[in-house]
């Protein structure tokens, strides 16, 4: 074996224990998450948790909700996305027909997954079982190639805004510091949540969605 | 980090297929410390549990090979066909499921009844 092969393989061997090590780091992080139903995280020497948001914060995620769908509908420039399709048609962009496209696949993996669960029951080799994997990993990466493409056609529709206004009135809703002994909210109000540190709104945006259907 | 990747690996450890079978089984024993309110991680995560359980009684009846468990996809497939071969049997009643299954048609997992 030459010495360049020795190596290769040993990059290989390497990755593959730091590949175990993260998900063994990964798993653990997702066992502290589900243990009950907050989740705590260090930002910037704080500690911070999202939590379940509790019926008086229903109420004010409501609110707020409303007044930015308000705020949305009176813009001129933000097109409901139905308005939105229509315009891409009229530009030669066919949204519908992507969606089409998505079910077909979606209709093909069904039909491999059933081919391979028969496979699998009956005991089948590994060769056909293999070549029907490769058959679905195929597909379910043209699927979701189609489906970044409908989300980025349809990024800046008055629904898409709404939902992402939503998820960060929740985050922001949901963010408690620790203070002493204590939780006490993180934000008196959206904006001051809003104007702060990128980071730790995506981090709290990333937790709270994890809680939160 | 993918969450919903690791939960679906942690569900499947056998430390917590352990803990969820003898919470079944024992009532002292609980999964989560909170009993009501589950969050969606914790509802997802609960999906899995029963997803593996099912996995791991179909190998243990010997219904399939446990090379089932090597591949996500091959899990995935294996459960769409346990539900999906039910309906397309001759004998089977129509809209009447024999499975307790734990996906349902649409692929996304349901609780069984």
């Amino acid at each position: 074996m030459s010495e360049n092969v020795r190596e290769s393989l040993r990059e290989e061997e390497v990755k593959k224990i730091v590949e175990i090590m993260d998900d063994e780091y990964n798993m653990s992080k997702v066992a502290d998450m589900i243990k009950d139903n907050k989740i705590e995280f260090e930002f910037g020497g704080k500690q911070y948790r999202v939590r379940l948001l509790n019926s008086k914060e229903k109420d004010d995620l409501d609110t707020l909700r409303r007044k930015k769908f308000g705020n949305l509908l009176q813009d001129k420039d933000i097109l409901l996305e139905k308005d939105l399709i229509r315009i891409y048609k009229e530009r030669g962009i066919d949204v519908d027909s992507i969606d089409k496209k998505i079910r077909q696949i979606q209709i093909q993996i069904s039909a491999v997954q059933y081919k391979m669960g028969v496979v699998l029951e009956n005991n089948g080799g590994d060769t056909v079982l293999n070549t029907y994997k490769n058959e679905v990993v195929t597909l379910k990466q043209q699927m979701y190639e189609l489906i970044i493409q409908k989300n980025h056609l349809l990024n800046f529709s008055l629904e898409n805004q709404l939902k992402n206004y939503e998820a960060k009135i929740i985050s922001y809703l949901s963010l408690e510091v620790k203070q002493g002994d204590t939780w006490v909210k993180a934000y008196t109000n959206i904006d001051n949540f809003l104007v702060s540190d990128e980071k730790l709104i995506n981090m709290t945006v990333s937790y709270s969605l994890a809680l939160h259907y | 980090m993918d969450i919903e990747k690791y939960v679906r690996q942690l569900a499947k450890t056998q430390n917590m297929q352990n803990i969820f079978f003898v919470s079944k089984e024992l009532n002292g024993i609980k999964i989560f410390m909170n009993e009501v309110d589950f969050s969606k991680i914790q509802h997802s995560f609960l999906s899995y549990l029963y997803f593996y359980h099912n996995l791991h009684r179909d190998i243990s009846m010997k219904e399939v090979n446990k090379k089932v468990l090597d591949d996500e996809i091959f899990e995935d497939a294996y459960s769409y066909y346990k539900i999906h071969k039910v309906e397309k049997s001759p004998s089977a009643p129509k809209g009447v499921k024999k499975l307790e299954g734990v996906f349902s048609k649409d692929n996304k997992i349901n609780f069984p009844k």
